[in-house]
């Protein structure tokens, strides 16, 4: 894989976990769930930072990012706290994947900033319920 | 759960993503006695195992050196943090799970595949200040990892350190002066 298709290919999870995550937002309740609902919050700002640095490296390549996709397909079970975490996990592990793979692809300039951001999600993860790994970003 | 979370399938399996096999990556074999030569030849089959990418292309006709020997400082480095937090026992949960983390990578480098550590909830309390210098030892060790992944020529190899720092600030994450302390 080049370092442009990763970079591509996480933005593409990037995309996927804004929207996702603006949806778990509208779901959350406030009032009776006041810490998932801030949890849920700062994964979503964590995750358009990443979008939008992604989408930046991108451009310094000389090539144009991937649009989002105008919907996605939403999980079911949105209507409860465990299916708004389980939802979430969810999300945070699969864009680990894609940090690690995009380390693995990478170099330089591009390659430190996949491996902040691979930290970075490693630790925001646990707040939302993803038990801590061996080796996150990596299938073992 | 899966299916609906298009954009990362086809992310992922667009990837090719590359895994490791379970036992890899043994390259301390200056300290174990193996010799240079069987541990250019362990790294060579352990950190490039059918993976394509540029990375690796590059990484195949490079001198392999320059891995093996950040290998053999990892493993230093990760014989250094056992050694440390070994001294704290009897150590709350969340310094042995770091224990434990890190004889796991220890092994790992090593081409040994124990059980996983996942670490376990625990009730203990502790002292909030406990092991404060082992606590900013941890953290360098994060930053040790990182810049190693950072120079690493493997493609794999530089993800396994990244995976690897990852992991040590999760566990970090959890220690008395980390966010469990506040």
């Amino acid at each position: 894989m080049t370092p442009v298709a990763a970079l591509q290919a996480t933005l593409v999870g990037e995309h996927t976990a804004v929207y996702l995550y603006g949806v778990l937002g509208g779901q959350v309740s406030r009032s009776t769930q006041p810490a998932l609902a801030r949890t849920i919050d700062d994964l979503y700002e964590a995750h358009v930072a990443r979008r939008n640095r992604l989408t930046e490296l991108i451009h310094a390549h000389g090539s144009d990012p991937e649009a989002a996709s105008s919907a996605y397909r939403l999980p079911n079970g949105l209507t409860s706290a465990a299916g708004l975490r389980a939802a979430a996990a969810q999300i945070e592990s699969r864009c680990l994947q894609l940090y690690g793979q995009a380390v693995g692809s990478t170099s330089g300039a591009d390659r430190a900033w996949a491996i902040s951001a691979l930290l970075a999600a490693s630790t925001q993860c646990l707040a939302i319920g993803v038990p801590a790994s061996d080796y996150p970003g990596m299938t073992v | 759960m899966n299916q609906y979370l298009n954009g990362y399938d086809a992310a992922v399996s667009a990837s090719n993503e590359p895994r490791l096999p379970r036992r890899t990556v043994v390259t301390r074999g200056a300290s174990l006695g193996v010799g240079l030569g069987a541990g250019l030849a362990l790294l060579a089959s352990g950190c490039s195992v059918g993976h394509d990418n540029p990375v690796d292309q590059r990484s195949r006709s490079a001198k392999p050196s320059a891995d093996v020997a950040t290998i053999d400082t990892a493993a230093g480095l990760l014989e250094e943090s056992i050694a440390r937090l070994s001294a704290l026992a009897p150590a709350p949960a969340p310094v042995a799970a770091s224990l434990r983390l890190h004889q796991v990578h220890l092994s790992r480098l090593q081409g040994v595949n124990p059980a996983s550590t996942q670490p376990t909830p625990s009730t203990t309390t502790y002292p909030r200040h406990l092991g404060p210098a082992a606590h900013m030892s941890e953290r360098k060790l994060v930053h040790q990892l990182s810049g190693f992944a950072q120079r690493a020529e493997s493609g794999d190899l530089a993800r396994l350190f990244a995976a690897m720092a990852a992991a040590t600030s999760q566990r970090l994450d959890a220690w008395p002066t980390g966010r469990g302390a506040r």
